[in-house]
């Protein structure tokens, strides 16, 4: 009550002042998947109130002064956004495995999605290069703590700046005419991604995850799934005259989810225990009896609701204001699937059909009150979905090769469908992958077999490539492919592996070095890019020595030393006579008098 | 320093060097019998150790498997479909079982191989993963035994079945059914680094099963290690399988201990442990019967065999599965790949071992007795450092010419074999071939005087040429003692008669006979040519012993098959480099064969002492 009563405070206090309002609006869309999983993509869209473009520059620091105000837009990012000049900031955390195969193309054509780990890129206002570094860097530094990832390990060997992607693209807005836009893109592929990511991006919610749909995201239930994604999109948007212009915001949660793993973890935890017998589900038309049972599938039959899958309901709508809209879709077909709406307001249940209202594929729902909201899914055949289209293109990327000192890549792409699709290929290889790009051939494969191409550019239209410098930049590589239609391309190249310095290793060296996902971006007739898509990201062994051996390579050289050291002082210090004068010296020496005399003595008794 | 050179000059005054230098050959025969003994000592108290888990990361047996209870009516449910569609060929089981792993959400791949069985290979992606690493489960459809192994794929389809259950998983899983563990398996492993589109990341660990009967029960179990060209499995793999079992209270056996020796830990059992261990480590991928494991070598694989022995016992065929789903829960917790403990080992049971720096000396010493012997080869007959100058490129001449008929040899003799549709008769060929070769220079270096003067080579010449092939040998140990041990140790051991021909050829005989006066000269003559022909037949009894074709026989009869063990040796020599990888052949035949071919030359061609002995009693 406190909370609506302050909001309602706000904007009243925001009449008063007559600054347009900002706007703000959540959407989440459920959409089950065939294997009895269910993706739900959280979607959050921020614009800020208009903000003053301008440029801070090394001697502008002193009279920077924060940005006014910020009612929905999040306090914490505006001013790293302006301090380091950022026109443009794309986030995105991903991690698992998207089975488009099955499942068709990824949510939103890709564009909300990276690849494995944390993918960072930034349109960034400076007169030159060095100075949109270093605002890079600023840039990296603050939301590595905002985040709680690893974004302050973002340096120049990783920093990469793409060109065909996003070459004749319109990306930003100049505050001073005389500057440029720079876009510098870093993906750190190692990054774990948890919960403690989750929480910075609920806090950039006007909700902070108490109310509307974000209240569903619990960082236990999100990441226990096949595959999910985080990204945030922000962007300086303009009128012409570029007088006003604001910040707008995208943020995306999706999670593709395993339902029968979560209603399974509710019973019996995380690790499935054995099933009684009574439960067993047997192919009934084998042989089974108390002994024997040839297991089915997974059920198709499913009723589930989404407290049990997230662990709780939806607080009601983000805002009691009217303003701010609440939205729930649902992509399924209507003929095999019932979905419900199960509103609770202290105890009072009331229970809506969804699926009744329309025979369409896809169902919206507007919560506007403050109850909590369940929906309830119900099919008798999970097999039927509410099917994405497939993608344009399958891409697998691998490690070739056998030993320790040299590798390769070998990158296919699968045209399935009956047309060319033409796309860019963009990747970054860490410095230590010395590529040689004479060894780079392209084999097209179809129903006929398979066959080396002589001519690249009949298949490569444009390409780019930068390459490393050891400890100051990574490889670039970027091509624009085309593939024909049902047949593959195969790209082969090799590479060297660098010997590290000692202290270059990092502290689980023999894990291997992450080399970051390929991102491809397929181009359409129009030459818009439509769809988006990354390869996996690949683990490189690198000739790791055991960290041991250099105290043995110091205690061996110092034993080598002292006795080189030895000898010679011996032979410098001695002086060199014949055998016979040694026999006659060590005759009168004192030793050999004490030895006669005793001898001597003892032989006389 | 002053206590060297005090030394140095009594070993001087009183004539040491001239009485070592004599006692060479028997000091060298003393190296190979401490390198020998030093083996023998290995297994006794106190001079190995036990094994531990170095890897803290690994935890074996430290979660609890569930694949229990009705996880056992699944197995059985599995292995009855298998058990209805054994008659049928290759690709149909593989399609009947890519249904059933697809029904439960696995992706599903062939590896097509051109010779008609694709090998049909499924992945599990891990939940959440990264995607970058992969473990292996492999069940070939036959046991290296020969056996439908039913049991095997009925678990392994289980077992996939029960981890897509779990979301702890790291690491992707895939699942490989190949024909069996040979080529199918190779080809599989080399496509996966090569061409495949649809992999996993880099393979961490691999594991080959093999459950050949279709009993619920099994007695014990056991672990096959041995990898390509010498590489073993690291030794934490081997000690989290053997400790899982442990908890298990399943019998665990390696080197095929037999039920009986399973809790014995004497000196005699891990002797023989140790000795089994070393032959099989040499004789890697030469047997047609392979049971997987080595098809993983290379790639910084990981990857051993278990196989369910016996088929009533304690033991149940969820305990099977629950040993694999343990230890890939413990390779799953793995953050880096397998580095800590020891790579190169020689195991005396299950629990004890020996490490590299402990068993290396034995490989050393003959290295050295052979050393030795090449050095006494030229100082005992006072060859002399001009000589060699003078005739450096006679002795290079021949011995190129000898090297560059075995690298023919060997790149030709496999085409041969791969090349036929009948490839057993012709590797049976191949082995009468060479089989001939060594018994015709058995023969004639028994009867060398049956070759003409003029071809003859000098006395300086043949010692030169000795020396330079027991030095090969002692170069080929050291270069491999640390890589393959056993089969360094193997081809030490074999081909030590060739360091005897020397000390046999070499008598002063002449001395003897110019010294001798003149009435006793007729005597000694006799007695002398008596001795001669005693000598060349013990230096053709050395050489045919020493000849690789020779300890093919042997080693072949003895351990391998008794019938057809050569047969099958030679032909697992000539075709393991092209299907496998294995250089075996090569080292055979370009290191031991060549160095014997030059010894077998010079003994044939040589000019010896007990010729001229002879060819003086002609005359007189």
């Amino acid at each position: 009550m406190l909370y609506t009563a302050l909001l309602l405070w706000i904007s009243c206090l925001q009449a008063v002042l007559g600054q347009p309002s900002e706007a703000y609006n959540e959407v989440l869309k459920f959409r089950p998947l065939p294997r009895n999983s269910l993706l739900a993509s959280f979607e959050f869209n921020i614009v800020s109130s208009p903000v003053q473009l301008k440029y801070h520059g090394e001697d502008s620091r002193q009279t920077w002064e924060g940005h006014e105000h910020y009612e929905l837009f999040p306090r914490v990012l505006g001013p790293i956004v302006e301090a380091s000049n950022t026109r443009e900031l794309h986030l995105r955390f991903s991690q698992g495995w998207y089975d488009t195969e099955s499942s068709g193309r990824l949510p939103f054509n890709g564009s909300k999605s990276g690849g494995t780990g944390v993918e960072l890129w930034a349109v960034i206002e400076a007169p030159d290069l060095d100075a949109a570094k270093a605002d890079w860097v600023k840039l990296t530094n603050a939301l590595s703590g905002l985040f709680c990832a690893s974004f302050n390990f973002i340096n120049d060997p990783i920093t990469t700046s793409p060109r065909l992607q996003f070459e004749g693209k319109k990306t930003g807005y100049l505050a001073n005419l005389g500057n440029s836009l720079f876009l510098l893109r870093a993906a750190l592929p190692n990054e774990p991604i948890c919960t403690e990511n989750l929480t910075p991006m609920l806090r950039l919610l006007p909700t902070r995850g108490k109310r509307g749909i974000s209240s569903l995201l619990d960082g236990h239930k999100i990441f226990d799934s096949l595959w999910h994604s985080m990204s945030i999109d922000l962007v300086t948007q303009c009128d012409d005259s570029f007088s006003n212009c604001a910040l707008r915001m995208d943020q995306t949660i999706i999670s593709a989810i395993d339902v029968i793993r979560s209603l399974r973890r509710i019973e019996e935890g995380g690790i499935p225990k054995p099933t009684p017998g009574e439960k067993l589900r047997c192919d009934e038309s084998r042989y089974h009896d108390i002994w024997e049972c040839f297991p089915l599938g997974d059920p198709e039959d499913l009723s589930y609701d989404i407290e049990s899958i997230f662990g709780r309901a939806i607080h009601g709508a983000a805002f009691e204001d009217s303003s701010v809209s609440t939205e729930v879709s649902f992509e399924a077909d209507p003929s095999v699937w019932q979905i419900e709406a199960i509103s609770n307001r202290s105890g009072q249940e009331k229970r809506t059909d969804l699926t009744n209202a329309g025979q369409l594929n896809h169902i919206s729902y507007k919560i506007a009150d403050q109850k909590d909201y369940n929906f309830n899914f119900t099919t008798a055949n999970s097999t039927i979905t509410s099917p994405l289209p497939p993608p344009p293109l399958h891409a697998y990327r691998s490690l070739t090769g056998y030993s320790q000192d040299k590798g390769g890549i070998r990158v296919s792409f699968t045209n399935l469908n009956s047309n060319n699709v033409k796309f860019i290929y963009f990747e970054s290889l860490p410095w230590f992958m010395r590529v040689y790009l004479s060894t780079f051939k392209i084999e097209l494969q179809n129903t006929t077999g398979t066959y080396s191409v002589k001519d690249e550019n009949e298949f490569i239209k444009k390409s780019y490539f930068k390459p490393a410098i050891d400890r100051k930049r990574p490889s670039q590589l970027e091509l624009f492919l085309t593939v024909p239609p049902e047949s593959s391309l195969i790209i082969n190249y090799d590479f060297d592996k660098s010997l590290l310095l000692y202290a270059e290793y990092p502290p689980d060296a023999n894990h291997g070095f992450d080399v970051e996902p390929a991102a491809i971006s397929v181009i359409g007739d129009d030459n818009e890019i439509f769809y988006e898509m990354h390869t996996t990201s690949l683990l490189l062994t690198l000739p790791t020595p055991d960290f041991s051996m250099p105290y043995n390579v110091i205690i061996l050289t110092c034993t080598v030393m002292s006795l080189a050291f030895g000898s010679i002082f011996n032979l410098l210090t001695k002086k060199v006579i014949t055998e016979e004068e040694l026999e006659k010296l060590s005759a009168e020496g004192k030793l050999a008098k004490i030895m006669n005399s005793v001898k001597r003595k003892l032989g006389k008794r | 320093m002053a206590l060297a050179e005090t030394v140095l000059r009594k070993v001087h005054k009183l004539g040491l060097v001239p009485k070592l230098i004599k006692l060479i050959p028997l000091i060298s025969f003393l190296f190979a019998l401490a390198s020998v003994s030093w083996l023998l000592v290995l297994p006794m108290d106190g001079f190995y150790r036990d094994t531990y888990i170095s890897e803290n990361a690994l935890m074996p047996a430290q979660a609890t498997s569930y694949f229990r209870e009705s996880e056992w009516n699944h197995v059985r449910g599995f292995r009855t479909a298998l058990q209805g569609i054994e008659d049928k060929a290759i690709p149909e089981r593989n399609q009947i079982v890519e249904g059933w792993l697809q029904q439960y959400g696995l992706k599903t791949a062939y590896h097509k191989n051109n010779r008609g069985d694709d090998t049909l290979y499924a992945i599990m992606h891990a939940p959440r993963g990264e995607d970058t690493e992969a473990i292996v489960l492999t069940a070939p459809w036959s046991t290296s035994e020969g056996s439908y192994n039913v049991g095997g794929i009925a678990t392994a389809v289980a077992l996939l079945r029960y981890f897509k259950k779990m979301s702890i998983w790291s690491k992707n899983i895939i699942l490989v059914l190949p024909e069996d563990g040979h080529v199918a398996l190779r080809s599989w492993v080399e496509a996966y680094h090569t061409s495949l589109d649809e992999t996993a990341g880099s393979i961490e660990a691999a594991l080959v099963i093999e459950y050949g009967s279709a009993s619920d029960h099994f007695d014990f179990y056991e672990v096959v290690y041995e990898g390509l060209n010498g590489q073993l499995p690291n030794l934490d793999l081997m000690n989290t399988i053997n400790l899982i079992g442990y908890h298990e209270n399943i019998g665990y056996s390696i080197q095929g201990t037999t039920r009986d020796e399973l809790q014995k830990r004497t000196y005699s059992t891990r002797l023989r442990t140790l000795l089994k261990g070393i032959l099989n480590l040499a004789l890697v991928g030469l047997k047609k019967k392979t049971p997987g494991n080595e098809a993983f070598s290379g790639w910084q694989i990981q990857a051993v065999t278990v196989r369910a022995k016996g088929v009533d016992g304690p033991s149940d065929v969820t305990q099977f599965g629950r040993i694999i789903d343990s230890t890939f829960r413990s390779v799953n917790n793995l953050l880096e790949k397998f580095h800590q403990s020891f790579f190169f080992y020689l195991m005396l049971s299950p629990d004890n071992f020996v490490s590299i720096g402990t068993y290396l000396p034995a490989a050393v010493l003959l290295a050295v007795a052979y050393v030795l012997s090449s050095l006494g080869c030229l100082v005992i007959n006072e060859v002399q450092a001009k000589f060699i100058a003078q005739s450096a490129y006679k002795i290079l001449t021949i011995f190129i010419f000898v090297e560059l008929g075995c690298l023919m040899l060997a790149k030709t003799l496999p085409l041969f074999v791969l090349g036929s549709d009948d490839d057993e008769s012709v590797a049976a060929l191949i082995l009468y071939g060479f089989t001939v070769l060594t018994f015709a220079s058995f023969v004639l270096s028994i009867k060398n005087q049956w070759i003409p003067k003029k071809y003859r080579m000098d006395k300086s010449l043949t010692f030169c040429l000795i020396a330079l092939a027991l030095f090969l040998i002692s170069l080929l140990l050291t270069a491999l003692l640390i890589v393959n041990f056993a089969l360094a140790f193997l081809i030490g051991l074999a081909a030590l008669p060739l360091t005897f021909i020397q000390p046999l050829v070499t008598t002063s005989n002449l001395k003897l006979l110019s010294e001798s006066p003149k009435e006793k000269r007729k005597d000694l003559l006799s007695y002398l040519v008596n001795d001669g022909n005693s000598k060349r037949l013990k230096i053709g009894l050395c050489l045919l012993v020493s000849s690789p074709f020779f300890i093919i026989y042997i080693i072949g009869n003895l351990f391998v098959d008794e019938s057809k063990g050569a047969l099958i040796l030679m032909k697992g020599l000539l075709t393991s480099w092209d299907e496998l990888q294995c250089w075996t052949w090569f080292i055979v035949i370009l290191g031991w064969f060549s160095a014997w071919s030059t010894v077998a030359l010079s003994c044939i061609f040589g000019d010896f002492e007990i010729d001229s002995v002879e060819s003086k009693m002609k005359k007189e």
